[in-house]
């Protein structure tokens, strides 16, 4: 079997806020392929920005990552010091955060925020930085002559595709994206989709891209995990888990997707709200909103299990009681 | 609230300092010799008989420095309140109906503070009767803008907020909003206004009487700094004659930002974590890393 | 709007507290209670002309006639740059003698305030960057202390300490008297020698407002996604520090800075007093002790203009800060 590029292994991550730690990524593992697209999908407050910053070491107090390890192409990030992380983070795996308009600087040129990563990373004087942040604004649809403009001069779709220059003048193995069109208006989100996806057929990264939105997962990504308050709920190819979802919370989130099911179907969605990290229920942490509910749920907490006996490369997991139940 | 001010060192201090104060305002004209009584030689360095020496006038620092501090608190805490609770009405309006009344109140709030407060409050106290009264008069003139400021801001936040709009929506008066809802709500960044106001107002009413705009004939901490510096303290090198009462204005307005900070500490729940999440780093034997997120493998 | 327009809406806004300055100081004197104004005029019977009594009353407008026939009269003198006669240095009027102390005050407080911004600033970015060192654990309650103290106060002890005790320093004034005012190494050195200890209090007293309110807007933006990803690009040290998280946290310190003006300008007119620095603190205190009203409207007025002009500067360095002033979105 050939190695993954990204292995994320028995992850965990809590917030040690003064009414006690909070687990906000609790035993997550998954694996990212060269040149795949993986999804992470979940509800606000699922985990899954705090999966994409983990991974990069980004997490700012008071998160500290209590368990796990995170390997790109084989060394573990979580044991890096910051001045090796320096030397990964960006070169090989990197970034774009959701809002553009925060993640860039309102004071500088755009410009000089794209050349300045080059320019660190030692790839070349602020010259022929610049001339290189050139060629990635072409490549991401921006005129060159926008180098020199300020985030606010430009329009919130363009803000956002000139994050994605800034994250991919590395020419990185791994791009995460966390919601970068969430803010944006549906035309402009099909063409930044479109995209990113012409721009991995040319450039031949991987993509972990996270949002809430589950219509667009299905479109995007070869992979799918879905993450309910902290842990993975079901993990498959994309296909295989419209087709075949187990877990009930799943089959939800693909229910009250309308462009799914056809124009006018009604809506079920799911009822109640996501889980307080401060106080998750016990047993499976979805058995509150759950319709199928059974009396196990209460008290344990289901594992992860494959499904089916023949080992895949791509297995389809669930952690759902039910299923141990019907094998 | 006043428990957790109380767990926090930097602020118990505080509470103590200011609780010495308010004993020596309070009770403190009885427990020494008339400070504008002659009671010895002129300009005498601190000894047993004077701890804090003599004034030019032969008047006991101690005592003057002790029976100062009435006044100078009560005229600081009076212009403290009067200022906040001003600034809070003229803030909460502004913030609340927006509008012309926003931009007209906004425009007298910044003019106010961009005025220079001394020279125009050397201007107002000047030509009015010398005394506490005249003081406070003046700094509530002069500075009630600055908390004025800071609560509209607040206010405008607070005007978003579901509950105030519900309760505009449900037609409840304006006054009732701004007083059940809006006020409530923003009660300790009124408190820290009020400390700051209070903060304020002692340094300039010592700078006032500094400058021998108060009553001279009562005995106040700016009043003594005043005569420190008519009797050419700097001159016969009494130092004992100012020092006192600088540290008196400095510990009070030390013990009062002390105070503040832990309130700021404590309604602020990032902080907080912060403080909760050093503690964990700590405990593990970690430093922290601004670059990289820390890891405790070992944890649970 | 452009950049331009704003410039031009804060000038508007200066023009309108400038006219509130000058309403306030034309009623103040009408206001209070015991016509301070016909006492002032009493003092000076028998020591003036009767046409130069008359001029005098006409610069404070108080003419015979409705109120705001005296109002324009005093407006058209104040445009004519007459502010009366001073008092407590008679026969001279007002504007010459504040004239004399206006450049020694812009070149003690405008000095210390730019100082001890940039030391204050500088320092605050460096206590926020260190959180929990010892850096930050020490400076910030140290300044508070410091703080703490009126500035005048500070400037006694630091003139007795220096000045008294160990004799480094001059006690008064702005230069030698024994030297002539010009071009002269020895009397710029003087001049230099007189400066820097008030100079050094005013900023010891300032230098922890700016400190602290550098760290706290600088802890906000180290929070910021920017820096955030700054970090993660891979950048040193020193650019995610000057680049992106000080030259962003000194937008909102820059604005506090115009704000906080007034306050530090009054608390140096005091340090120069103590030091009988001959600046407009000197000729304030000069103006309280002799009842001069004529001196100390001027000066109100003269002071304010000032802080409304630096305000003004500051506003346009701010522009030239900030891309985003006057567009939209920076709003």
């Amino acid at each position: 079997m050939v190695e993954p590029l990204l292995e994320v292994e028995n992850l965990r991550v809590e917030f040690f806020t003064p009414s006690g730690p909070l687990c906000a990524v609790d035993d997550v593992s998954f694996t990212i392929g060269r040149g795949e697209i993986v999804g992470l999908a979940g509800e606000s407050g699922s985990g899954k920005s705090t999966i994409a910053q983990a991974i990069l070491r980004i997490l700012q107090p008071p998160a500290i990552i209590t368990g796990g390890a995170v390997r790109f192409e084989g060394e573990d990030l979580l044991g890096m010091s910051s001045a090796e992380l320096d030397r990964v983070r960006w070169s090989q795996l990197a970034l774009v955060f959701q809002s553009a308009m925060n993640a860039l600087s309102p004071v500088m040129r755009i410009g000089e925020q794209i050349a300045d990563v080059v320019v660190a990373h030692g790839q070349g004087t602020w010259a022929e930085a610049l001339e290189r942040a050139a060629d990635m604004l072409t490549l991401v649809g921006i005129d060159r002559d926008r180098l020199r403009s300020y985030p606010h001069e430009l329009s919130g779709g363009m803000r956002q595709r000139v994050m994605i220059a800034v994250a991919l003048v590395l020419k990185p193995k791994l791009l995460m994206m966390d919601e970068p069109t969430t803010a944006l208006d549906v035309v402009v989100q099909k063409e930044i989709l479109a995209q990113i996806r012409e721009l991995k057929d040319e450039l031949g990264f991987s993509v972990l891209f996270i949002t809430h939105d589950l219509p667009l997962m299905l479109e995007l990504t070869d992979r799918l995990a879905i993450l309910y308050g902290g842990r993975l709920a079901e993990m498959a190819p994309t296909s295989e888990l419209i087709a075949d979802a187990q877990h009930p919370y799943t089959r939800g989130l693909l229910a009250s997707s309308p462009a799914l099911f056809g124009p006018r179907s009604e809506l079920s969605g799911i009822a109640g709200s996501p889980p307080n990290l401060g106080s998750l229920p016990s047993g499976c942490r979805f058995h509150p909103r759950c319709g199928e509910v059974i009396d196990r749920c209460r008290d344990e907490s289901p594992e992860l299990l494959a499904l089916g006996t023949a080992p895949r490369v791509s297995p389809h997991l669930a952690a759902c009681h039910l299923l141990g139940a019907a094998s | 609230m006043m428990k957790k001010i109380w767990r926090d060192k930097k602020a118990r201090v505080g509470v103590i300092i200011l609780g010495v104060f308010a004993f020596l305002a309070l009770l403190g004209p009885w427990l020494v010799v008339d400070p504008s009584d002659m009671v010895a030689t002129p300009l005498q360095p601190p000894h047993v008989a004077h701890l804090f020496g003599t004034t030019g006038q032969g008047q006991d620092v101690f005592a003057q420095t002790v029976v100062g501090t009435r006044t100078t608190l009560v005229v600081g805490f009076i212009v403290g309140i009067v200022v906040t609770g001003f600034g809070a009405l003229v803030g909460a309006a502004a913030g609340y109906f927006g509008g012309w009344i926003d931009d007209l109140l906004s425009l007298l709030i910044n003019v106010f503070l961009v005025i220079p407060g001394l020279p125009l409050a050397v201007v107002i106290a000047a030509y009015l009767p010398a005394g506490p009264t005249t003081i406070a008069l003046v700094l509530i003139f002069t500075g009630w803008a600055w908390n004025a400021r800071v609560l509209r801001a607040q206010t405008l936040a607070l005007r978003q907020k579901d509950f105030v709009l519900a309760a505009i929506i449900s037609g409840e008066r304006h006054i009732t909003i701004i007083c059940r809802e809006i006020l409530p709500n923003m009660s300790s960044l009124i408190v820290s206004c009020f400390i700051g106001a209070t903060v304020y107002a002692i340094g300039a009413q010592v700078g006032l009487e500094f400058l021998g705009l108060g009553d001279v004939s009562v005995v106040t901490w700016g009043t003594n700094l005043y005569w420190a510096s008519n009797d050419a303290a700097l001159l016969t090198g009494s130092w004992w004659t100012f020092v006192p009462t600088g540290f008196c204005v400095a510990m009070v307005g030390f013990a009062l930002v002390m105070i503040n900070n832990a309130i700021d500490e404590i309604s602020n729940p990032r902080l907080q974590s912060e403080h909760t999440w050093a503690t964990v780093l700590g405990r593990a034997g970690l430093r922290f890393d601004r670059r990289a997120t820390a890891v405790m493998r070992s944890h649970g | 709007m452009s950049a331009w327009r704003y410039a031009l809406r804060r000038l508007g806004f200066y023009l309108i507290a400038a006219w509130a300055a000058l309403t306030l100081n034309f009623f103040i004197p009408r206001m209070m209670p015991g016509d301070p104004a016909t006492s002032m005029f009493a003092r000076f019977k028998g020591k003036l002309q009767p046409e130069a009594l008359d001029a005098l009353r006409e610069a404070f407008g108080l003419v015979e006639g409705p109120l705001w026939e005296q109002y324009l009269m005093y407006l058209k003198h104040v445009a004519q740059g007459e502010f009366g006669i001073s008092v407590a240095y008679f026969p001279a009027p007002v504007e010459s003698v504040i004239l004399t102390g206006m450049g020694w005050t812009l070149l003690l407080a405008g000095m210390a305030v730019v100082i001890s911004f940039t030391l204050g600033t500088v320092l605050g970015a460096l206590a926020a960057w260190k959180r929990r060192t010892w850096i930050d654990g020490i400076l910030p309650p140290a300044f508070v202390l410091l703080g703490a103290f009126p500035y005048f106060w500070l400037a006694m002890v630091a003139l007795y300490v220096f000045g008294f005790v160990l004799g480094v320093a001059p006690l008064r004034h702005a230069y030698d008297d024994t030297l002539d005012p010009g071009f002269t190494w020895a009397f710029i050195s003087s001049v230099v020698q007189h400066a820097i200890l008030p100079a050094l209090t005013i900023v010891a007293a300032t230098v922890g407002g700016w400190l602290l309110s550098m760290r706290n807007t600088m802890i906000g933006v180290l929070g910021e996604d920017y820096v955030t990803v700054a970090q993660a690009k891979g950048l040193s040290r020193a650019r995610v520090f000057f680049r992106y998280a000080v030259r962003n946290a000194l937008l909102p310190n820059v604005t506090g800075f115009g704000m906080a003006l007034g306050f530090v300008i009054s608390g140096s007119l005091l340090t120069e007093i103590v030091f009988s620095y001959p600046g407009q603190g000197y000729l304030l205190i000069q103006a309280v002790r002799t009842q001069d009203y004529p001196l100390m409207q001027g000066l109100f007025l003269m002071i304010t203009l000032a802080v409304l002009a630096a305000n003004w500067f500051v506003d346009l360095a701010y522009m030239w800060l900030d891309p985003r002033t006057g567009s939209e979105v920076g709003a």
